[in-house]
């Protein structure tokens, strides 16, 4: 189920804008900022020492005893949400973050890559703090680097590391990167995806499945840019594609039209395979707080807990 | 406004570029990044209705911009501003030269001399000023500046053609400088003419060697005038000629006389062999015709007998075989010798050998050209002033009478000459009256052995001939005896040799009219060897000469001499075409022998013929290099085989003139940089104005 992204308009006040995050050059302190500001969305202080794992975060339905109400989300979102606490439990995580050229674009003040460097390192950063191993792998049209999920003192800090290196990737091609991680992560893992899948889509599913039959929980966070949601172009200009190079001469006016159905049909596309094998897909605009981000993970996993749970899979 | 590069104005078409460029909003300028082209098929930008121009002043500056650069590179220039050169241009003053002399009668010369000349008046611009001058020996004046007022370009070259069928070549030669000469003077003092204006001398003739240009070498040529010629050339080139070289005819003794004739052959002839004889009455050759190998560039004499038929006039001798007939008939009348008349005072036998007339009847031999009479007068009659009449020299030795000595003083001082070698002192008495001077004495020298001629003045006419190292050894000449003249203060006489001692030998003494010479030494045996030495003979001539004013027969006479005709009495010329002509009794002097062939003058009863002949210099036709012309500093210019190209350059050149003073391109150059100044600023602000909109930007 895809979490529908905020109003803008309506944001509430105490999500970080992502120009400003952005604005914090270190990725850990910035995967901080937006944890914090998370948990003081779901709490008023994370620091004051209460335990903030819960174990159920979903939505409020009928007969449920309001007290669990999460008020603050309800207040930024309109949107009525139960929390319940839970016991510790270890999850290993992995996450597949795509570093290709075409991430490299951005018509803000940072690039998609960058959106995905600080979203991957706030999920890290959140699972970590849960005491979660979370592993990292690279990859553009094949893994680049890949770190096994651990909860090691300074495996955070490799991780960090390695998503702030710069992106030297190549053509996006997930094929090959997602038979490379069904044959890395052996131990069944929270698999998150987070590229802007602006490839071909004729075998995404086939390379979903193997991990999806692995077991392995997959959520799937498509990165797009505002100006790729909407293509606001109005001059004449010969475009450049970041990835192959290739250049068009075109009249944004007239390839408007085409652009948008195109680029609807192929999200749609991509969200008819990740819903056909029950995964979670959230398409995330760089122009979007990241604590939204992490709320519609948290709650992803929620829900994946609870499907768990009911086919009995412990 | 005319322009210079005119082509160049094809770049204002490109003041569409901008506009296109602003309509299609500059797109290949701007890049835009994309994270994946997947989605994009291809737009081209495309000019709709809705295109808007933006930025038209931009727009209107960029086109003015490219419009001033045209412009600019076009070369614009105005003519009328350039202050009347455009009438310099046409009023040159235009003369055209016609050759008509004799080699101008070679085959289809003529005609195709006068077709140039008419093309060359047909092609000047009606601005032109045209004046014709056709030229042989002398230059003359056909059609005048004024004659082509008021006539157009058509009407003046159809009476120029008029006139120029009333031509016909003559027979004189070719004095092309002072045809040159009047034609540049006409050209420049033509009083209507503009100004500065160009004087054009079209010379149409065959420029043959044997044209005069001498006459060039002392000439100023005016500013502004320039020469073309515009040569004729035959079909067939070279030319052959005959020149008298020797006619003995009429010398006594010869058995088979001839008339040496030389044939020149020009260097630039195709024929060698040749034919040579006697023209008959049918004007056809009569024997003996004498054949003639003469190979290009050189000459052969031939000896032509006389004529073996009776009756043919040998007047005439014509060359066959060659390729330009004009000046193959060659004139000549039978030679005349010359009578001269030698009156010798004395009383000895002419057969006495060691008497001075014994030696002077033999020196004078009979030649064709000479026969020399020597008449002897007695000493014992007084020699009468009558007997002196028609004598061109007199020659006395011995003793004179008063009477004779008196008659002979008269001849000399009516202007005869006396040559008078006493053969003693009493004989050399006579001398004051012959002399009219009473200061000369006369004694017999005292020799000691013999004297020699010391000192000789060669300077003098007599001793003239002798003056090279061959001739000029005297020494071999002993005097036995000689006179001794004390000449005292005798003004006047000049001594033309001393002896060995400086007693005078040989003197001259004018006398009224005539000469008085006087040999100190007689040329007897007795008085010297003068007699018998080599010297004495062509002394004698020369002395003849000096008295007779030359023995050398005159020169040949050619077409244009004039004939020198007996004063005081009316001639009738009897002319080579039959025609005749009169000249009054006090001319003098017939000027028109306007062609070759015999003259007949008739005058109190008189009469004599003349030969006349075309100037061998007219028979040189091979080409005169252009060199010698340039050498003598003649403007001229290689004949223009493309006038109308000319014309256009000559066009465009002064076109080029006038732009270069008024350099329009420098003012359109400025403009077009202050526009891309200003274009450049408002470019500049506009390109800060445009960029890519940003996240707020976006609807």
């Amino acid at each position: 189920m895809k979490t529908a992204a905020p109003d803008r308009g309506n944001r509430p006040s105490r999500l970080v804008d992502p120009r400003t995050l952005m604005g914090i050059r270190n990725l850990q302190l910035r995967a901080k900022v937006v944890v914090e500001g998370f948990w003081s969305g779901i709490h008023r202080s994370p620091y004051h020492g209460f335990s903030v794992e819960f174990s159920e975060y979903r939505p409020f339905a009928p007969g449920d005893d309001p007290r669990y109400l999460d008020w603050k989300v309800l207040a930024r979102s309109d949107r009525l949400f139960i929390k319940k606490f839970e016991d510790e439990t270890n999850v290993r995580c992995t996450l597949l973050i795509d570093q290709s050229r075409s991430m490299s674009y951005g018509s803000l003040t940072y690039t998609k890559a960058d959106y995905a460097a600080t979203l991957a390192a706030t999920l890290a950063y959140f699972l970590h703090l849960q005491g979660d191993g979370v592993g990292l792998i690279v990859f553009d049209d094949q893994v680049r680097e890949y770190l096994p999920p651990r909860h090691r003192v300074g495996h955070l800090k490799h991780l960090m590391h390695a998503l702030d290196r710069p992106a030297t990737g190549r053509a996006t091609g997930l094929a090959a990167p997602l038979d490379r991680a069904a044959s890395l992560i052996r131990k069944r893992s929270l698999v998150v995806v987070i590229s802007d899948f602006l490839t071909p889509l004729e075998d995404l599913r086939a390379r979903l499945v193997p991990l999806c039959a692995a077991g392995h929980d997959v959520i799937v966070f498509q990165v797009v840019d505002p100006a790729e949601i909407k293509f606001p172009f109005d001059e004449s200009a010969t475009f450049e594609d970041l990835e192959s190079g290739r250049t068009l001469l075109l009249e944004p006016d007239g390839a408007r039209g085409g652009y948008l159905q195109r680029f609807e049909r192929h999200n749609k596309a991509l969200q008819q395979v990740c819903e056909g094998l029950g995964l979670a897909f959230r398409q995330q605009t760089t122009d979007q707080a990241l604590e939204l981000a992490l709320f519609d993970f948290v709650r992803a996993r929620m829900q994946q807990g609870r499907r768990a749970h009911q086919r009995g899979v412990p | 406004m005319s322009f210079l590069a005119p082509l160049y104005l094809l770049g204002m078409l490109a003041v569409a570029l901008p506009v296109v460029f602003h309509l299609v909003r500059r797109t290949t300028r701007h890049r835009v990044p994309f994270g994946s082209l997947m989605f994009l098929r291809v737009a081209p930008p495309r000019l709709t209705k809705r295109s808007r121009l933006e930025d038209v002043l931009l727009l209107v500056l960029r086109g003015l911009l490219l419009v001033l650069l045209a412009l600019a590179f076009a070369r614009p220039f105005v003519k009328a501003w350039a202050g009347g050169q455009a009438e310099e241009i046409s009023g040159k003053r235009l003369v055209i030269l016609l050759d008509t002399s004799a080699s101008m009668r070679r085959d289809a010369v003529w005609s195709e001399a006068v077709r140039r000349a008419v093309n060359a008046v047909e092609q000047a611009s009606p601005h032109d000023r045209v004046a014709i001058i056709p030229f042989d020996r002398q230059p003359r004046v056909l059609w005048r500046f004024e004659d082509g007022s008021g006539l157009g370009p058509g009407e003046r070259a159809a009476a120029v053609k008029d006139r120029l069928s009333t031509l016909q070549p003559r027979w004189a030669e070719t004095r092309l400088d002072r045809a040159l000469i009047m034609a540049a003077e006409l050209g420049t003092d033509e009083p209507n003419a503009t100004p500065g204006g160009v004087v054009e001398l079209v010379v149409v003739t065959d420029l043959q060697r044997g044209a005069r240009i001498s006459g060039l070498d002392a000439f100023e040529w005016p500013d502004r005038v320039v020469v073309r010629f515009d040569v004729v050339e035959p079909a067939r080139p070279g030319n052959a000629y005959p020149e008298a070289v020797a006619d003995r005819r009429g010398l006594s003794g010869d058995v088979d006389p001839v008339v040496r004739v030389r044939i020149r052959n020009g260097p630039d002839a195709d024929q060698e062999q040749f034919q040579l004889g006697w023209v008959g009455s049918g004007n056809q050759l009569v024997d003996p015709i004498v054949d003639a190998y003469v190979p290009a560039g050189q000459s052969r004499v031939v000896s032509l007998p006389l004529p073996t038929e009776e009756g043919v006039e040998v007047t005439r001798i014509r060359l066959l075989g060659d390729a330009a007939p004009f000046d193959n008939t060659l004139y000549l009348l039978p030679p005349k010798p010359r009578d001269i008349r030698i009156v010798y005072v004395g009383d000895e036998s002419e057969d006495d050998a060691a008497r001075p007339l014994f030696f002077l009847r033999r020196a004078f031999v009979e030649t064709p050209r000479l026969s020399v009479r020597v008449d002897q007068q007695p000493v014992g009659q007084a020699v009468t002033p009558d007997a002196l009449t028609g004598a061109d020299l007199m020659v006395a030795t011995g003793r004179l009478s008063t009477e004779t000595a008196r008659s002979l003083a008269d001849a000399v001082r009516a202007g005869g000459t006396l040559l008078f070698a006493p053969n003693d002192v009493n004989a050399a008495q006579a001398l004051s009256m012959l002399s009219g001077r009473v200061s000369v004495a006369v004694e017999e020298a005292d020799v000691t052995e013999y004297r020699l001629l010391g000192a000789i003045d060669f300077d003098h006419g007599i001793m003239a001939p002798f003056a090279g190292p061959a001739f000029s050894n005297f020494a071999g000449i002993h005097f036995w005896r000689h006179r001794l003249l004390t000449l005292g203060d005798e003004p006047g006489a000049r001594v033309i040799a001393r002896f060995d001692n400086q007693d005078p030998a040989f003197l001259e003494w004018p006398v009224g009219e005539g000469r008085l010479y006087v040999l100190a030494s007689g040329w007897a045996p007795a008085d010297s060897q003068l007699a018998l030495s080599s010297k004495f003979v062509p002394l004698l001539f020369s002395l003849l000469e000096t008295a007779t004013g030359g023995l050398e027969p005159p020169p040949p006479i050619r077409v244009g001499d004039a004939l020198t005709t007996p004063s005081g009495a009316e001639t009738v010329v009897e002319r080579p075409d039959g025609t005749r002509g009169s000249l009054p009794a006090d001319e003098g002097v017939y000027p028109d022998t306007d062609q070759p062939g015999i003259y007949g003058l008739v005058s109190a009863g008189a009469s004599r013929e003349v030969a006349v002949n075309i100037a061998s210099a007219e028979s040189r036709t091979e080409p005169l290099a252009p060199d010698e012309l340039a050498q003598r500093g003649v403007p001229f210019v290689l004949p223009d085989p493309d006038p109308e190209a000319t014309q256009q350059r000559a066009v465009e050149a002064e076109e080029r003139d006038v732009e270069a003073r008024q350099r329009g391109w420098r003012w359109l150059v400025a403009a077009a940089l202050a526009v891309a100044m200003v274009e450049t600023g408002l470019a500049g602000r506009a390109t800060r104005r445009a960029r890519v909109p940003t996240e707020d930007e976006t609807p």
